[in-house]
């Protein structure tokens, strides 16, 4: 992870974390969250995808969710 | 304001079909251009390929910040259907053609695939906050019927006002001669429940049916035709013109239409527009609010046998039922863009 694409991918889960939280999406929507972040992290440049981008953008948008209700 | 007010119109595409709600839209944007708004349409699909696809739909609404394009200020944006008015904006209007009905009246009906899993609940339970958080955001909410505005009140405590408008075809309908067939027109989904009419001809030896749409039902009605020994009194049309339908319309001896609970209906009101009673069921919802039974219609049961006993005797009484349909015709023709219009952007601020 660097660069800008990586501030950007940051902003967009934690911004969309926030929406989802605001749209009644919970914590415990574990599935739903996980399909989230793997979208997010789709975004990311071919290649240096990496199971622990998502599962840090996973944990991001989980407590971004939390934060929101 | 010196310049035109700028209004999007936000609208949920069903990719590959054209019905009632996508001419709606269509038509609403028009009708603002027309009045000299500067006025767009902003079309986003709904997938429902999986239950979260709903949450995402309403989550790329949401992500929208309409409140400026291209430098360019955004005075309103009339939002139509879940999940768009999800989207942000200071000034949001509403106009709801329907709510997503599976998680609500459609829910444990054979009309919606929810089931009681904890993933459908949980569901259910956030399309109501994204119909809570976008719902009562907006400066104004209007139904497009007062069928559509009981079921917010009752599912989510949300207050609307019913806002008519006329039909997508309003001034081409023409009315014709009484002719020697009931007319039935909707996509072929089983809630339309076109089964009654077909079965109802079982009941009503005189009378004929004209089936215009297509839709999943289309094999399953042509057989129960051939099974109750009524195929030959009907005649499918599956791809009907605009021209076609408004033939169909003016030679039409009365217009059928049963569905459960429809939203509103364009239906009855063409019916009407063409001069033509309308028949329909005591549960068919928005239909309700134009088709009153002896005056402009009849309204029966939502059974196979009250329906064609009503076909039967309505058949021979072509007086009776043009002096409904002529009733109908001024009912509906108090329907008007203006009023729709004006309620609108009144709503926003920009008149």
């Amino acid at each position: 992870m660097n660069g800008d694409s990586d501030e950007d991918l940051l902003r967009l889960a934690r911004e969309s974390g926030r929406l989802l939280g605001e749209l009644g999406v919970r914590p415990g929507d574990r599935r739903w969250i996980r399909l989230h972040a793997e979208t997010v992290a789709s975004l990311e440049i071919a290649g240096r995808r990496s199971n622990r981008l998502a599962r840090w953008l996973y944990r991001l948008a989980r407590r971004a969710a939390r934060t929101a209700r | 304001m010196t310049r035109s007010p700028r209004v999007l119109v936000l609208a949920v595409q069903s990719p590959f079909s054209h019905g009632g709600a996508e001419l709606h839209v269509r038509r609403l944007t028009a009708e603002l251009q027309r009045r000299g708004v500067e006025a767009d349409l902003i079309r986003m699909p709904l997938i429902e390929r999986e239950r979260f696809d709903l949450v995402r739909s309403a989550l790329s609404w949401r992500s929208l910040d309409l409140s400026e394009v291209g430098n360019r200020r955004v005075d309103a944006v009339i939002a139509t259907r879940f999940p768009s008015y999800a989207a942000r904006h200071e000034n949001k209007i509403v106009w709801l053609i329907h709510q997503y009905r599976q998680a609500y009246d459609q829910f444990a009906t054979p009309y919606s695939d929810f089931t009681s899993s904890p993933e459908d609940q949980r569901t259910r339970e956030t399309i109501a906050e994204i119909d809570r958080v976008g719902l009562t955001e907006a400066r104004r909410v209007f139904a497009n019927s007062a069928n559509v505005a009981a079921r917010l009140a009752r599912f989510n405590g949300i207050a609307s006002e019913p806002l008519y408008h006329p039909p997508p075809l309003a001034g081409r309908h023409r009315c014709g001669p009484c002719g020697d067939y009931a007319l039935s027109v909707g996509r072929l989904d089983a809630w339309k429940r076109t089964d009654l009419m077909v079965e109802a001809l079982a009941f009503a030896p005189a009378a004929k049916l004209v089936v215009v749409g297509r839709g999943p039902e289309e094999g399953r009605l042509r057989r129960m035709a051939e099974e109750k020994g009524v195929a030959e009194r009907i005649r499918w049309v599956s791809g009907a013109t605009e021209d076609e339908l408004l033939d169909l319309y003016a030679g039409a001896r009365l217009v059928a239409v049963a569905p459960a609970g429809e939203d509103l209906g364009y239906v009855p009101l063409e019916a009407f527009l063409s001069g033509k009673a309308v028949l329909t069921t005591e549960d068919a919802g928005g239909p309700l609010e134009f088709v009153r039974h002896g005056e402009t219609g009849l309204v029966v049961p939502p059974s196979p046998q009250a329906l064609g006993e009503a076909l039967e005797r309505a058949w021979a009484q072509v007086d009776v039922l043009e002096e409904l349909g002529r009733r109908g015709r001024e009912a509906a023709a108090r329907l008007t863009w203006d009023r729709a219009i004006d309620a609108l952007l009144g709503a926003a601020g920009l008149t």
